[in-house]
This record gives C-alpha cells, sequence and structure tokens, in this order.
C-alpha cells in the first residue's frame, strides 16, 4: 500500500540573523548576597548593637520615656528639725520653739544635726567634684538630641531611587510579543505555500526564543521583586525613622541637665536615676532604629 | 421645572441602580461607559421595538392577554438583546465576566423601565414614590393574605444576563452554556407573565384591589416556588456574588508577576482592589479612573489567560491574552507616572475645560434638551400651540428629518473608522463598538417606525389599557395629548449615544506630557533668569498653555476651582499631638491646598523673604526666591527626568492603542519580519543591560545610603554612650549621698526612741522628786504618763514628719536607685535591655547538688553574697575578669554538669566560647569559674590535658577571640571585685533579635557569659 496523499511543504532553515550577543543575567540570589555582604562589612559594631537592642513589641513606634525628677534631686541641701524651729513669727517664737525642741528632743536634734552636717559635705564634695562631668553630660545630650535631629532630617531629604528596573523588568518580559503577533497577521494572510513554509519556520524559532525569554524574565522578576521590596522597605522605614527621631529630638523641657550661678554647678538631674532611664531609652531607641533599617535592608518588614 | 423633576429624578434612581449592583460583581470589565451603551439600547431601542411588535400583535390578539403571554417574553428577548449579542457573537466574549453581562442585562433592562415608567409618571395626576423604584418593587400586588411581588425589567434582564454569564464560564465552547441562560430566562419571563396576569386580572374599586383571582393549579404551584415574584429578587444578587467569588478563586492561581500595586498583597482580591481604589482617590481623578481602568484590563488579562491556557490551539486567544498582557503591563508602568493630584481642572484651566466638553458634547446637550421637552414634561401641560408644534406632523417630520440626517452620518462615520480587532483592543473597546452597531442598526429601526407612526392612522396608535404591558403606558401617554412625533426620539437619543470619536485612551497622558513640555521651557527660564516679579499672583506671562477667554468667565471658571473639590489635594507629614499638646509621633495625612496659597512650610513668609510662589502650566507651582534660581533647576532636573518617563509610557500607549494595519491578502515581506524579529532579540539584550547597570546603581545607591546612615547614626549614639559613661563615674559618690540620707533616717529613728525613752523617764521619775503626793499620785502618774508619752510621741513625730518624710523618699529613692543601677549594671551598665532580664531571675536552673563521686551533698558550691564573693576570691587568685557580677545558680549548675561529665562544651556556639587575653577572663565568665570549683571539687586538672575540666574546644578560635578582644571595650576589675548574686543569669539578649541578623552575629562575635 502507498500513500498518495501530498507530502507537507519542507520546512526551510531559518535565515542567520545577526549574532546577538547574549548578556549574563542577573544571578538568582544575587541581590541577597551584595545586601549581606554590604551589611556585614560596612560596620563591625552592627552585631554587639543589634544584640543591645530590644525587638520593640508590636508594631509600636520605638521610643524613650520621659524624665521625671520631680521626686528631687537628692542635691538640695537638707534642713534639721532645729532650722525649722527657727521658722517662726517672730525672734520670742523662734527662740522658744528653737529650745523646746531642743530640750524635748535632744537626741534627735543632735543625730539630725550631725548627719544633715555630712549630708550637706557629701552633697557640696558631689556638685564640686563632678562639675566639670555634669556639664559635660549636659553637652553629650545637647550633642545627641542634635545629631537625632540632623539625622531625621537627612533620611527626610534622602531616598533611595529604584531607577526603574520594574519598568525595564516589563518592557522585557513583552519583548517580542508585537513582532509575534506581526508574525501570526502575516502566517494567517499568507497562502503561498513556500511563505508559508518560511513563516512557519520563523514561528518555531522565535517561539524558542520567547520560551527562553519568559524562562530569564521570570528569574530575573525574584530578583527584580526582592530589589524592589528592600528599596521600598527602607525607604518607608527612612520616612517612619524620621518622623520618631525628629519627634524624640523635638521633646523640650523634659530632660536632665543643671542649675549653674557663675562656673559653679548648683544643681543637677544628671545623677538621678531616671535620668539613667531616659539616656539608655534614647540608646535603645537609636539602636531599635538602626536594627530596624537593617531588617529592611534585608527585605523583611521591621 | 416642577414639571420636570419627576422624570429627572426617576432616571437618576435609574442610573443609581446600578451602582450597588457594580459594587456586588466586583469583577467587572466594563467601564460605566458601556453600561450606560446597554442603558440607552434598553431605553432608546428596546422600547420602540417592543412598541411597533406590540402594536403588530394586538391586532391578533386583545391587550389583556398580550399582557401576559407574548409581551413578557417579547420584552425580556429585547432588552436581553445586548447580552445575547456579546455572548453569542462577540469574538470577546470569553475575556467578559459573570457580572459583566449580569450588568448589561441590568442596565438594558433599567433603560427599558425608564422609558416605560415615565410614560405614565409624567401624565399621572399624583407621584407614587414606588414609582421610583423601577428595579425592586418592595411595594407588591396585595390583597388580603395574597402578596405578589413584581422584580421589574431591571432584575428579570440583569438575571438573564446572569444565566447566560454562567453559562459562558462554566461551559465556554459547550452547546450546554446554554442551559443556565435558559433556565435562568425561563424563570424571569414566567415571573414577568405571573406579574402581568395578576395585575391584568386583579379587580379594583375606586383603585382598591377588591380581589386578585387564582392562575391554573400549575401555574399557582410554580409561582409559590417561584415565592410569588421574589426569586429573582434574591436570586441575582446572591447569584452575583457568588460568580464574584467562583471567578476570583479561580484566577487567584495565576501570579500576575509587577502587576500589583503597592499593599495589595500578591493576588487581585476585589475589596483590596476597593480599598486602592480608594486610597487613590486622594490623588485626583486621573489617578482614580486610570486605577479603575487599570483593575479592570487586569482582569480581562486574566480571563483572556485562562482561556488561551485551557485551548489546545493557542492561536487567536493567546493573541489576544498576549496583546490584553502587554496592556496591562503597560497600563500598570503608566501607574507610575504623577498626574496632577485635583478632581477639577486647575484654576486657568477651567473655562477651557468647559468650553472643550460643549465643543465636544453640543450635540449630547441639544438631545438631551429635546429630550426632557418632548419625554419629561406631561403634554398636557405644554400650550395647546407648542403641543401642536411638537407633536404634530410637521414637528414629527422635522423631528425625523434630523433624526435621518444624523443616523446617515453617524453611519458613514462609523463605518470610515478601522473596526477594533480582539486581538489589538481591550474588550471595553470593542463591546462599545459592537454595542455603537447595535445602537445604530435599531436607531435605522426607529426611523423607520417613527416614520410610519407618523404616517398610520391615529386609532392605528392605541389600543385599549392593559396592566404591564409598554403599549399601554403609550396610549396613556398619547391620550395626554402626546404625540407619535415623540418615537423619532429614540433615534436620535441612539444615534447619539452610538458617538463614534470613542475618547482616546492617551489623551491624559499627551496632555500631562505637553503641559510638562511647556513646564519645562518656563523652568529653564525661571532657572536661568530667576523668580520674575509678582508672580505669586499668577501664571508667569505666556507660560499659559491655555486659551485666554474673557475675564468673566475666567473669574467663574476660578471661582469654581477653587471649590474643595477642585483644591489641590498633597499628602502631608503631620504631628500627632496628645491631650497636652506633647507631640506622640508623625502620620501621614491628605490636605487640599489652595492654589492661591503659599506654599506649605512657607505660610506667612509670603514677600517677607523676598520669595514668590510661581504659578507653572497644569496648575503646578514653585516656590523661590528672587536670586535663587536653584528651586527652579531642580524642578526642572525632576521635570525632565520624568518627562521622559512620560514620553515613554506615551510612546507605548500609543502603539498599543493604534488601529491595525489595514490586512493585506500579498504577500508579506519575510525579510522586513525577519529583521523584525531579530531587532526585538536585540532590543531584549539591551534591556538586560540596562537592567544590570540599574540594578548595580541600586544597589550602589543602597550601599551609599547605609553608609551615610551609619555615620550619622554613630554621632548620635557616640555622646549618648559617653552620657551613660559619664553616669558611671558619677553615680557611686550619688549613691554615696542617698546612703547618707538612709542612714540620717536610721539614726533619726534610734533618736527618736531615745527622746522618747527619756521623756517617759523623767515623766515617771519628777513626781516622786516632788515634795509630798509621790506615792499617792503613782497609779495616776502611770496613766498619765502613758497617755503623755502618746502625745509627746505624737508631737516629736509630727516635728520631725517633714524631714522624715523627705528621708523616707530619699531611702526609698536610694534603694530604687540602687535596684536600677544594678540592672544597668548587668547589661554593661547600659540598661539597654531591662525587660529581657525581667523573669530571668525566677528562671533558676534546678539543681541537685552531687560530690566528685556523684553523691548528693545538698550542698551549692557557690553562696550568693558575702559567702560567694569569698569563694570566689579564694577560687579566682590571680584573673581578672570584665564582669561587675556572677550569678551563683548558673555557676552551680555549670559546675555540676562538669562533675558529672554532663557539660556540652560542643554545644557552646563557637563566637561565644571562652576567650582570655592573658589573666582576664573576656568571655565565658561563668564557665570558666564553675569549672575551676569542679577542678577543686574533682581534683581533675582545669585544663590542658586529656581529662581536663576546660576541652580545648572550650575556648574560642583565635579569629574569633582576636576580634572580641580588638572591637570590645570593657573594664576590667578583680575577681574580688565581682559580686556574686543569687539566681540564674538572664537568658542572652539575642533571643530577642530578629533572627535574620543571626549572621551578623556569628560574624561579629557573641555575647559572653
Amino acid at each position: 500500500m502507498t500513500d498518495t496523499s501530498p507530502l507537507p511543504p519542507p520546512v526551510l532553515p531559518v535565515r542567520a540573523g545577526p549574532a546577538i550577543q547574549r548578556t549574563p543575567d542577573i544571578e538568582s540570589g544575587a541581590v541577597g548576597h551584595s545586601v549581606r555582604d554590604l551589611l556585614t562589612s560596612q560596620n563591625e559594631q552592627l552585631g554587639p548593637l543589634a544584640r543591645g537592642a530590644v525587638r520593640p513589641q508590636g508594631e509600636a513606634a520605638p521610643t524613650f520615656p520621659t524624665f521625671d525628677a520631680r521626686g528631687g534631686t537628692g542635691l538640695r541641701a537638707p534642713s534639721t528639725i532645729l532650722d525649722r524651729a527657727l521658722d517662726a513669727s517672730s525672734p520670742e517664737a523662734a527662740v522658744a520653739k528653737f529650745v523646746g525642741t531642743a530640750v524635748l528632743n535632744p537626741a534627735t536634734s543632735a543625730v539630725d544635726a550631725y548627719k544633715t552636717g555630712q549630708i550637706r559635705q557629701a552633697q557640696a564634695d558631689f556638685l564640686n567634684k563632678y562639675a566639670p562631668v555634669l556639664k559635660d553630660m549636659s553637652k553629650n545630650l545637647g550633642d545627641a538630641m542634635r545629631a537625632m535631629h540632623a539625622l531625621g532630617d537627612w533620611l527626610g531629604k534622602n531616598q533611595i531611587p529604584t531607577n526603574d528596573i520594574r519598568g525595564i523588568m516589563q518592557r522585557k518580559a513583552a519583548t517580542g510579543d508585537q513582532e509575534g503577533r506581526d508574525l501570526d497577521d502575516a502566517l494567517d494572510s499568507t497562502t503561498d505555500p513556500d511563505t508559508r513554509a518560511k513563516l512557519q519556520a520563523m514561528k518555531n524559532d522565535f517561539d524558542a526564543w520567547k520560551k527562553d525569554r519568559d524562562t530569564r524574565v521570570a528569574n530575573e522578576w525574584k530578583e527584580e521583586t526582592d530589589l524592589e521590596n528592600r528599596i521600598d522597605k527602607m525607604n518607608r522605614e527612612a520616612f517612619y525613622n524620621q518622623s520618631t527621631l525628629l519627634s524624640g529630638a523635638g521633646r523640650a523641657g523634659d530632660r536632665p541637665g543643671i542649675e549653674t550661678s557663675g562656673d559653679q554647678v548648683t544643681n543637677s538631674t544628671h545623677q538621678l536615676g531616671s535620668a539613667l532611664n531616659y539616656a539608655a531609652g534614647i540608646r535603645n531607641l537609636l539602636l531599635q532604629e538602626r536594627q530596624r533599617m537593617v531588617t529592611a535592608t534585608l527585605g523583611r518588614r521591621p | 421645572m416642577s414639571a420636570i423633576w419627576p422624570s429627572v429624578l426617576l432616571f437618576a434612581v435609574s442610573v443609581a441602580a446600578l451602582v450597588p449592583f457594580r459594587f456586588l460583581g466586583g469583577r467587572l470589565t466594563l467601564g460605566f461607559g458601556c453600561l450606560m451603551l446597554c442603558f440607552s439600547y434598553g431605553a432608546a431601542g428596546a422600547s420602540l421595538i417592543n412598541l411597533v411588535l406590540q402594536r403588530a400583535l394586538l391586532f391578533l390578539m386583545p391587550a389583556d392577554t398580550a399582557a401576559w403571554t407574548v409581551g413578557p417574553p417579547l420584552e425580556e428577548l429585547t432588552k436581553a438583546a445586548p447580552v445575547l449579542l456579546l455572548a453569542y457573537a462577540f469574538a470577546g466574549a470569553r475575556r467578559l465576566s459573570v457580572a459583566d453581562f449580569a450588568l448589561a442585562g441590568l442596565a438594558s433592562g433599567l433603560g427599558f423601565a425608564f422609558v416605560e415608567t415615565n410614560l405614565t409618571l409624567v401624565t399621572a395626576a399624583h407621584v407614587d414614590p414606588a414609582t421610583f423604584m423601577p428595579f425592586f418593587d418592595l411595594a407588591p400586588l396585595k390583597y388580603e393574605t395574597q402578596a405578589y411581588y413584581s422584580a421589574g425589567h431591571g432584575y428579570w434582564t440583569g438575571f438573564i444576563g446572569l444565566g447566560v454569564g454562567l453559562g459562558m464560564r462554566m461551559w465556554p465552547r459547550n452547546p450546554a452554556k446554554l442551559l443556565p441562560a435558559l433556565a435562568f430566562a425561563a424563570l424571569a419571563v414566567f415571573e414577568h407573565a405571573m406579574g402581568n396576569w395578576k395585575s391584568v386580572h386583579a379587580e379594583y374599586l375606586f383603585g382598591e384591589v377588591t380581589s386578585i383571582p387564582a392562575a391554573s393549579p400549575l401555574a399557582e404551584a410554580l409561582y409559590w416556588v417561584d415565592l410569588h415574584g421574589l426569586a429573582t429578587m434574591l436570586l441575582l444578587p446572591l447569584g452575583l456574588m457568588a460568580a464574584v467569588i467562583y471567578e476570583g478563586a479561580a484566577s487567584r492561581a495565576s501570579r500576575p508577576a509587577g502587576l500589583m500595586l503597592p499593599d495589595e498583597g500578591r493576588r487581585p482580591l476585589v475589596p483590596r482592589e476597593w480599598i486602592a481604589l480608594a486610597l487613590a482617590a486622594p490623588r485626583g481623578r486621573i489617578e482614580t479612573f486610570r486605577t479603575a481602568a487599570f483593575f479592570r484590563r487586569r482582569r480581562e488579562s486574566a480571563f483572556a489567560g485562562e482561556d488561551a491556557a485551557r485551548r489546545p490551539d493557542a492561536g487567536p486567544a493567546a493573541r489576544q491574552a498576549g496583546y490584553l498582557a502587554e496592556l496591562v503591563q503597560h497600563e500598570r508602568r503608566e501607574l507610575e507616572i504623577p498626574m496632577p493630584a485635583r478632581w477639577l481642572p486647575a484654576p486657568g484651566e477651567v473655562v477651557a475645560a468647559i468650553g472643550m466638553v460643549l465643543r465636544r458634547s453640543w450635540m449630547q446637550i441639544a438631545v438631551t434638551v429635546l429630550a426632557v421637552v418632548l419625554f419629561a414634561i406631561a403634554p398636557h401641560l405644554l400650550p395647546e400651540w407648542l403641543r401642536t408644534l411638537l407633536f404634530g406632523r410637521t414637528g414629527g417630520l422635522v423631528l425625523l428629518a434630523i433624526a435621518g440626517a444624523l443616523l446617515v452620518w453617524r453611519i458613514l462615520a462609523f463605518r470610515a473608522r478601522p473596526a477594533p480587532k480582539a486581538d489589538r483592543a481591550s474588550g471595553e473597546a470593542l463591546v462599545s463598538h459592537r454595542l455603537s452597531a447595535m445602537l445604530l442598526a435599531t436607531s435605522a429601526f426607529g426611523v423607520a417606525a417613527s416614520a410610519a407612526a407618523l404616517l398610520l392612522p391615529a386609532q392605528w396608535l392605541t389600543a385599549a389599557p392593559a396592566a404591564g404591558f409598554i403599549f399601554s403606558h403609550w396610549t396613556a401617554w398619547l391620550n395626554d395629548g402626546g404625540g407619535p412625533a415623540v418615537l423619532a426620539l429614540a433615534p436620535l437619543v441612539g444615534t447619539i449615544a452610538a458617538d463614534p470619536a470613542t475618547k482616546d485612551p492617551c489623551a491624559d497622558l499627551r496632555r500631562e506630557a505637553q503641559l510638562a513640555d511647556q513646564r519645562i521651557q518656563e523652568l529653564e527660564r525661571l532657572a536661568a533668569n530667576g523668580a520674575p516679579a509678582g508672580t505669586g499672583q499668577g501664571p508667569a506671562a505666556g507660560s499659559s498653555p491655555l486659551p485666554e477667554t474673557d475675564s468673566i468667565g475666567r473669574s467663574l471658571g476660578d471661582a469654581f476651582a477653587a471649590t474643595p473639590l477642585g483644591k489641590r489635594v498633597i499628602q502631608v507629614c503631620k504631628p500627632i499631638l496628645g491631650p497636652h499638646g506633647e507631640i506622640l509621633g508623625y502620620a501621614m495625612s491628605n490636605e487640599t491646598v489652595d492654589d492661591a496659597a503659599p506654599a506649605a512650610g512657607a505660610a506667612g513668609s509670603s514677600g517677607a523673604d523676598g520669595s514668590s510662589t510661581v504659578r507653572l502650566p497644569g496648575g503646578r507651582r514653585l516656590r523661590m526666591g528672587p536670586a535663587d534660581p536653584s528651586a527652579a533647576q531642580a524642578a526642572l532636573d525632576a521635570e525632565r527626568a520624568q518627562q521622559k518617563l512620560r514620553l515613554a509610557a506615551l510612546a507605548d500607549c500609543d502603539r498599543l492603542n493604534a488601529p491595525p494595519p489595514p490586512q493585506t491578502r500579498g504577500k508579506p515581506d519575510v525579510a522586513a519580519l525577519q529583521k523584525a524579529l531579530d531587532d526585538a532579540k536585540q532590543r531584549f539584550e539591551d534591556l538586560e543591560k540596562q537592567l544590570n547597570a540599574a540594578v548595580a546603581d541600586d544597589l550602589n545607591a543602597i550601599g551609599d545610603f547605609m553608609r551615610a546612615y551609619d555615620q550619622q547614626w554613630k554621632a548620635a549614639i557616640k555622646p549618648i554612650n559617653d552620657y551613660l559613661d559619664n553616669y558611671k563615674l558619677i553615680r557611686p559618690a550619688f549613691q554615696d549621698i542617698l546612703n547618707q540620707f538612709a542612714s540620717r533616717e536610721q539614726a533619726l529613728s534610734y533618736a527618736r526612741f531615745a527622746d522618747e525613752a527619756f521623756r517617759d523617764i523623767a515623766m515617771l521619775v519628777a513626781p516622786e522628786l516632788l515634795p509630798g503626793g509621790a506615792l499617792a499620785a503613782e497609779s495616776e502618774a502611770a496613766v498619765g504618763a502613758a497617755a503623755r508619752t502618746g502625745q509627746t510621741a505624737a508631737r516629736t513625730a509630727g516635728a520631725v514628719e517633714g524631714e522624715g518624710a523627705v528621708a523616707g523618699a530619699a531611702a526609698r529613692g536610694a534603694q530604687t536607685e540602687a535596684t536600677v543601677v544594678r540592672e544597668a549594671e548587668a547589661l554593661g551598665g547600659r540598661g539597654a535591655a531591662t525587660a529581657a532580664e525581667e523573669g530571668a531571675q525566677t528562671a533558676a536552673a534546678q539543681t541537685h547538688f552531687v560530690d566528685a563521686t556523684g553523691a548528693p551533698t545538698g550542698q551549692a558550691l557557690l553562696q550568693p553574697g558575702e559567702a560567694g564573693q569569698q569563694t570566689l576570691n579564694r577560687l579566682m587568685d590571680g584573673y581578672s575578669s570584665t564582669q561587675n557580677k556572677v550569678f551563683a545558680d548558673t555557676v552551680n549548675k555549670y559546675a555540676q554538669q562538669m562533675i558529672k561529665g554532663e557539660f556540652d562544651w560542643n554545644a557552646v556556639p563557637a563566637a561565644e566560647r571562652i576567650v582570655q587575653d592573658g589573666s582576664v577572663i573576656v568571655s565565658g565568665n561563668h564557665r570558666f569559674i564553675a569549672a575551676k570549683l569542679a577542678s577543686e571539687a574533682t581534683g581533675r586538672p582545669l585544663l590542658g590535658t586529656a581529662d581536663a575540666i576546660i576541652p580545648q574546644q572550650g575556648f574560642a578560635s583565635q579569629d574569633v577571640a582576636a576580634k572580641l578582644i580588638g572591637s570590645r571595650s570593657y573594664t576590667v576589675r578583680p575577681f574580688g571585685g565581682v559580686g556574686v548574686s543569687d539566681g540564674a543569669k538572664a537568658p542572652p539578649i539575642t533571643q530577642s533579635v530578629d533572627p535574620d541578623l543571626q549572621f551578623i552575629r556569628d560574624a561579629t562575635g557573641g555575647e559572653s557569659d
């Protein structure tokens, strides 16, 4: 039995076009590696600093406690019960109160006078000895606030551009679609068998190229999305960071400080536990912000 | 005006009825314009066709019979014509959603209902509010316990559309797709017929229903199942929602990479799209509409992609899907290009915008006015001469001539325009084209029908009244004094609605690009010359791209644009204030900006610093100083960068929306095609290079950003570290002061006791020393002494009360301070993580103490407090530590494990092993002390031998040790100065650090214990 049906037209070889040099694709994981290298090499202190920061609970913005010195500074010279006895409406009354107190409470008056004297001396020694340190601490705090403000201001003015990588990817993904449709149109409208065969061969070749294109684009989409996500998160974090820092730096009138008379330091609130909490809170805020920025750079939600 | 309000209100309600269904049918791919074409067809096409067909039928049967037999199927068939056309005679049918078909039917039915209702509404003596519910009749036909509902024309046809859509979605290429359509149509027609039957057969007396007869038992049974007309009312919204969910679930399988908007998630979801749309609203009209269009295109592209994937012969479907994918990607890119954030034109553009609308839509406006005069006013209200003129034969012929001429012109224009191809046009363009053709065809029918009506005898145009039948409404209108000339309105409306001049999809982008060109010119001038004087009060001379008009019109226009809607909306960062005015944080907020006001942040400074606001083309403003062109230069650079994107997007938009080239059946240019393919491949590689460069730039930008951030951040944290170091310096001295306060308080308590004792003794002894009565007074003295002692104590207490309170507070303060300091010191003096420490003390390990032989001793090796410190001093003689205290439980636990040989040295991370810097134990203090204790208890060597307590792997590698020693600053103190605390060491703070930072931690060294 012989097959008498006509053979299909031979598929002509595709004309070799100009050699197109293939550009290397963005490698899988390239963005992640690059950012990790950057973070690792950038700052030796980053690890210990990041360890020191406590992760903020929930989504609450990092902040620091208010400074409260209403309990007294501990450096105001205390008064004795005899001092207070002298506080009367007339000298006679003062003498009477003083003698009465001393006679009725001899031990208390004596002990109080002695101990209070010691305290006064210790307070005076403290203010004398540590005046330069206390002044330095005020300067430290002022410098920190100014630097926080400068950092917030800088963050508000600096954003990372994406250089339209999404647009480039989208154009890549669509490259050749129009030409493919034109080729299909030409195939639809052509009746000449030779021409159809040539067009079919071109179509087969182009379909293979489009398949390769789609594979390449699909791989690169992951990297593009990764990079864009990181930039987006960093820019968002910079914005929130800026708000936190500016509002922190803008908090006025509630920070530890000193009172002076000439060069003499007469009172201070730096030595209070509340001052420690306040400064440690600022430090923790800065650490948290830093940690959030690093986390954003890693492409995670801070 | 009062004569036309019912019609106007009815029209508004009819159109507004689409809105809730637009929300229910969330996955629509057709815009409101397409739905309005369906509405126009229902009003101008379906109604006229029914009038003609029903008139013909009335020659064959009485109106009462026709009203419930042939009337309902005819009305439903003609109303559903757009749906049927889009489903069964349209190449892009599978790109439409179920909701598209349902809403197309609903819109057509509402158009029909509007005309039918209006015919009687304008002639009614009083207006029943129920009339304004053309789609949802909640005023049923009622008699005693019987109640019969009528869903209305909109619902019935929408229901048929739902059936058609479900069939198309479930079996797109199978004849079974007709089954849901037929089933739904049968139910809608049955309801319609039964509703009409009941209305026709109900008996009335003075307008009140006196009886509603029953139909045949079978019909009544079916009607009962139909819930007496309620079924479609319930099934349409429920079915629509179910279809939306089904389609959503089906299309969620695809991941449209790069097509999602920020915060929209990974896959499209209708509620999220609504949120995104609501968020786009403050960014202006163009942003809102193009975002909505993008969502529609994205859905359509997903449907087309699914269709192409289902078909083995991918040809036409794949081409449609490919085109739509490209189009939707373009629209996504276009969303990145900022557009003017305003809803109304900018001041200065309003008059031109109104003029443009008038020029473009004058015919629509003229026909609308004509329709109002002819159709919205009851004929009997018109003066006799006007009625004769409008509804008489002469008026009718004039109208007919206008309609005919317009129709011919529109048909010619329509034919001259190339028809969109399914693989080169969006679904909306295709549907608009099809519906426009349908409207023109029905308009041609309308012209013929109107001509016939003008020629026929008057009695042929009326019939005996019968309820629920459009012809009976028409008869009522004629009886009110109307005439057949009004029929010519139908082709006029239909022709006008089928506007061949489709809107340029790139118009907004093109206009913005033109305005940007002019802005660039103006900015170049400003950058070169500085701000012109007095520019704050209006546009710079010659800068406006808009035609100047008369001043009154311009003033009106500017006033119009100065309404809240016309103002520019911007986003500003505002502080959140607490109840006492303190700043709690910052948040973004939308604010309208008055175009005439100075720029944000410069309020009140206008003129004071010589700066001025320059108004640029397109309503943009620029704030700049007179001799400072830097602001103009910065704006110019930004504008140029944006213009590049804009022009690229415009070129893309034009290419994608270009009409298809005329089809040639000749021999294609194979060489040219091959070249185009090669060019495409080369273009791809060029884009790859661009991408590589852009990604490298991005990574460099991240690096630069982080380096600069690091520098700034260090500048902020350094003074705080210095502060805390200084705190450590002053704290011991201050602690002494606090201790003295506490000491004084204690001494005073003793002194008070001594004083009281002194006074009591004095009071007891004094009476005996007095002459006489000493013994007699003994008992009284005892009682009195007790009372006086109490009084004295009270006085003494009162005298020292103030001081006592101060001292007590100081003492309490001292304790609190001491606690704070201890906690801070436990964390390296920085108090950074007090929260992490909480609870750690209570988590001391349960340790069972044993001796070297494993026998229980019940004795801890290291006691907390003074005893432990002595042990430590003896044990660690010659060594120094970086710690200020160690935890007894932790040391004991480790020591016991080492004695029993159970301590797993290998489990200690490499970065956390013991680091010794000469005699200083830098890291691993607890382990080292424990090892010394274990060595002492067992007699085994501490290190250096095979059976040593600390094996080789217990120590950190040289690299880690060098890094730790080199990078950390620590205070060295002899072990005699190291405290021994009760409890166990707090868990490492790193547990609360993001796990993603682990690699940094490993690289830089761990936390010592």
